[in-house]
């Protein structure tokens, strides 16, 4: 199709109005209309609450009624010790998931790409993506069960005449081995979304490649990463834009007490604040809006810094 | 087809979503005098003959719920007062945050039963300020049985606000006992007995008692091998206090922690004292000889713990020793090794003080366990069922039909008196309970009493003996930390909102267990406490009605340096 006639297609398509157009497409348009409404409902009204964390919230008077106390429950917050340490190892350990994790799942798609017999690439990819089925609760149990003091591998260790080893009250290691499952549990999940932009790679590049003499580190580094580079941008940027969850479910159902001092996040101080003591709904939404504005400055942030370096953003 | 496909789809979206924020199913709209009291309401003829021509529906929140409904006794039940129960779903874990949330977002079942414990104490004061709940009725006259339990605990008073009761407590243990509990260490007697070791009616000194753990890791009489029989345990909300902590306490207790005491008519934080401190040091002592579960600090769910003991991997755990635990924990045992002698499987061990020889510990428990409380929005012909339920779940039909079942076809009453069980009876000659987990709401209004738990014919002999002979000897010769209701239940701004750092003291304690060592947990402990004084001295000065009492909670954050 030459140049010209696409153009004409596009200029027949703008002098359409916008209402004929989503009439046409009505039945396409209709499918949105669940993950719109999910997004209004969970995600823009709740918004409407965070008038919370200005207010000394009565149970009486509901969210409305309930008297405005100014930042009040923000230096609630700002005086209390455990939520820096929170927001401390919130960070810490987004971090390392950022540095460890991330980049394993497009290493695992490289990886599987490269792999030549089918049948082997898919029962590689299947072992991979399955623990991303199972929650946290059901893994925080295979964890106890693997790694107590007298789990598998340390009766295995015991066996092998070593000493046992502490891995899930070491607070040297604890938050290594938090990235070390959340690796083996979502690197399979995550890599998904690299396979299909490597299968959007158009074949023929491979073969011209081949034909010029390309060796298959040549093609990963010209061909197979600049095709994956932008969903990695994205996603990055995306990840970085929600570094304030560090896992929730992860961390509450692993964690113990004597590894508070280096794994309790905001979310599992918020969740302490909110139902292990008087709840305060107000210093509880406090949080939730700072962690949000963090989260949103980081995302601007790196969204910036990253169409400055490759010319790539989403926002 | 392609339209069919897509509105099928959209609709099975849209219906999988909207199914989530569903409301429970309807309940019935209240009336237009919801929240005023019913005081002075004159009964209903129909609820005094018995028979109610109104059929109504009560939501109540309550484990176990899918048991609930398909059987015999909830037929009953509804029958009688012609009553459907909409039973919600909960976790006895989550039963705070579920209060809390239910409280928050004005969608309270219509009874809501809570565990009533000082650290909600305060925000069911708030709710009851704000209106959420209807009162009990002055007037009990209509309920006698409700009236009798008011007038034989102190709860009601407890669950007094401006004058009226708003919760109807659930007791437990035994007033006349002065609701002693019997909170101790369960252990294989029958290991003991293997290594010559057992002590006469179960009664060990301190270290006797340590001399026997570490006998049995030693030298391993269960045939587990080598490093696979472990020492004591206990649940998160007794470790590690149970191992020398609350051994060493003499003073008044908090519902399950001795938070604050109370010195010469002064209150102090109890883990600043020398005997808090002098506890932790024996517990980790214990937990670095190994004596003490190396994993209990991570077993949060407190799971692993118990499933080790019957596993028959474990010496002793913490337990309360209820009767009702006694059966269930030798049952258990049975189940997992057959040919087990049951009662020397699951024994209940007086262990005395580290320090003291002659001094055995055990503590009060306040006089009631949950309470339930009546939602404002329910209509007055709800709340006047739902009293004329729990009044004939007191009486003794009530408390029959709670134990045994249904008059007929689960029981009968010979001519003198005495029950005769109609349940099938296994192979090992007990009674197998048709309604297992099927009380939840029967259950609520528990009279632990002599004349009832231990007169149930359903549960074996020997668990009954044995249960009723430790509550007995605790009573006569244990030193018995008596309830601090002043303590417990005063309302101050301070106390409500920092609460009694409960969670902390145990979550430091746990912590320096591990990395601590015997030389510097002391200082490491009270560095701790130090660090935490600014906080902690607020609601000390609360209860000492020092100084500083603030008026506002904009006051309480000037003082806090914010």
């Amino acid at each position: 199709m030459s140049g010209s006639t696409l153009r004409t297609i596009r200029q027949m398509r703008r002098k359409k109005p916008l209402r004929q157009r989503i009439w046409e497409n009505r039945y396409i348009y209709l499918l949105l209309l669940p993950g719109l409404l999910f997004f209004i409902i969970f995600k823009y009204v709740p918004i409407y609450g965070l008038q919370l964390a200005f207010k000394r919230y009565q149970v009486n008077l509901g969210i409305n009624m309930s008297p405005w106390n100014g930042v009040d429950n923000f230096r609630l917050l700002f005086v209390d010790g455990d939520f820096w340490k929170s927001v401390r190892n919130t960070l810490v350990i987004a971090y390392l998931q950022i540095l460890l994790f991330f980049p394993f799942p497009i290493l695992l798609s490289i990886l599987l790409n490269e792999v030549r017999q089918t049948r082997l690439k898919k029962v590689v990819q299947t072992i991979y993506t399955l623990p991303h089925f199972l929650s946290w609760v059901i893994v925080s149990g295979m964890v106890l069960n693997m790694l107590s003091s007298n789990g598998a591998i340390n009766n295995l260790l015991a066996v092998m005449g070593l000493e046992r080893v502490q891995f899930l009250t070491n607070k040297s290691v604890f938050r290594q081995l938090l990235v070390l499952l959340l690796t083996w549990k979502e690197s399979g999940w995550s890599c998904i979304l690299y396979l299909a932009a490597i299968t959007a790679i158009d074949p023929s590049l491979y073969e011209a490649a081949t034909i010029d003499g390309a060796n298959r580190w040549h093609k990963i580094r010209f061909i197979t990463w600049p095709g994956i580079s932008m969903i990695v941008v994205v996603t990055l940027i995306l990840r970085i834009g929600s570094i304030m969850d560090a896992g929730f479910e992860q961390i509450i159902n692993i964690y113990n007490p004597t590894v508070y001092e280096v794994a309790d996040i905001i979310d599992t101080y918020v969740y302490r604040i909110t139902f292990q003591r008087p709840a305060n709904f107000g210093v509880s939404t406090a949080v939730g809006l700072f962690k949000g504005l963090t989260n949103c400055i980081l995302l601007l942030t790196t969204n910036w810094i990253c169409v400055r370096i490759s010319g790539t953003g989403i926002v | 087809m392609k339209k069919v496909f897509v509105w099928i789809c959209i609709s099975a979206l849209l219906l999988t979503m909207l199914a989530g924020c569903a409301a429970p199913t309807s309940s019935p709209s209240p009336d237009s005098t919801a929240v005023t009291q019913s005081d002075g309401a004159e009964p209903s003829q129909a609820a005094t003959s018995g028979e109610y021509a109104e059929r109504i529906t009560l939501s109540h929140n309550i484990t176990d719920a899918d048991k609930q409904i398909d059987n015999a006794l909830y037929d009953y039940f509804s029958a009688k007062f012609n009553v459907d129960m909409e039973y919600i779903p909960m976790q006895f874990g989550e039963r705070h945050e579920k209060a809390r949330i239910w409280a928050a977002s004005g969608d309270l079942p219509d009874v809501l039963w809570m565990d009533l414990n000082e650290n909600i104490y305060s925000e069911w004061c708030g709710w009851v300020d704000s209106g959420l709940f209807a009162p009990i009725p002055d007037d009990l006259s209509r309920w006698p049985a409700i009236e009798e339990q008011f007038d034989s605990m102190i709860a009601d008073e407890l669950f007094t606000r401006n004058g009226s009761v708003y919760a109807m407590a659930a007791m437990r243990d035994m007033a006349s006992a002065d609701f002693t509990v019997c909170m101790g260490l369960v252990y294989r007697a029958d290991w003991a007995e293997k290594l010559g070791m057992r002590k006469e009616n179960d009664i060990y000194t301190w270290d006797e008692f340590m001399d026997l753990v570490r006998a049995c890791i030693e030298q391993d009489p269960g045939g587990n091998g080598p490093g696979k029989t472990f020492g004591m345990s206990a649940p998160q909300w007794y470790f590690p206090d149970m191992f020398g902590i609350y051994q060493l306490n003499t003073y008044e207790w908090g519902f399950e922690e001795p938070f604050f005491i109370e010195i010469d008519g002064q209150y102090v934080w109890y883990p600043t004292t020398q005997e808090y401190i002098d506890g932790l040091k024996i517990a980790k002592e214990l937990y670095d000889e190994g004596l003490i579960w190396q994993d209990n600090v991570v077993d949060t769910n407190s799971t692993m713990y118990i499933d080790l003991y019957y596993a028959g991997q474990m010496v002793a755990v913490g337990a309360h020793a209820t009767i009702a635990n006694l059966t269930s924990g030798r049952d258990k045992m049975v189940e997992s090794f057959p040919d087990i002698d049951r009662e020397d499987s699951y024994t209940i061990a007086k262990v005395s003080s580290p320090v003291d020889d002659t001094f055995f510990w055990q503590k009060q428990s306040p006089c009631y366990w949950g309470a339930n409380s009546i939602s404002a929005t329910t209509t007055q012909a709800q709340r006047e069922r739902f009293l004329d339920m729990w009044n004939w779940l007191l009486t003794e039909d009530g408390m029959l039909f709670r134990q045994y079942g249904i008059e007929g076809s689960d029981y009968n009453i010979a001519a003198d008196g005495s029950i005769e069980l109609l349940w099938e009876i296994n192979d090992k000659g007990q009674y197998v309970d048709p309604y297992a987990s099927a009380r939840g709401f029967y259950s609520r209004p528990v009279l632990n009493d002599a004349e009832y738990a231990f007169t149930n014919v359903s549960i074996p002999e020997a668990d009954r003996q044995d249960g009723y002979n430790a509550w007995m000897w605790d009573w006569e010769n244990a030193h018995i930390g008596k309830v601090d209701y002043n303590m417990l239940y005063t309302s101050t701004p301070n106390k409500d909102t920092l609460g009694l750092f409960v969670a902390e003291v145990k979550a430091k304690a746990i912590e320096l267990l591990l990395s601590s060592t015997p030389e510097t947990i002391e200082a490491d402990w009270r560095a701790w406490t130090d660090s935490m004084m600014p906080k902690v001295q607020l609601v000390l000065d609360d209860l000492n009605g020092l100084d500083y009492i603030p008026t506002s909670y904009e006051d309480l954050l000037e003082h806090m340096g914010g």
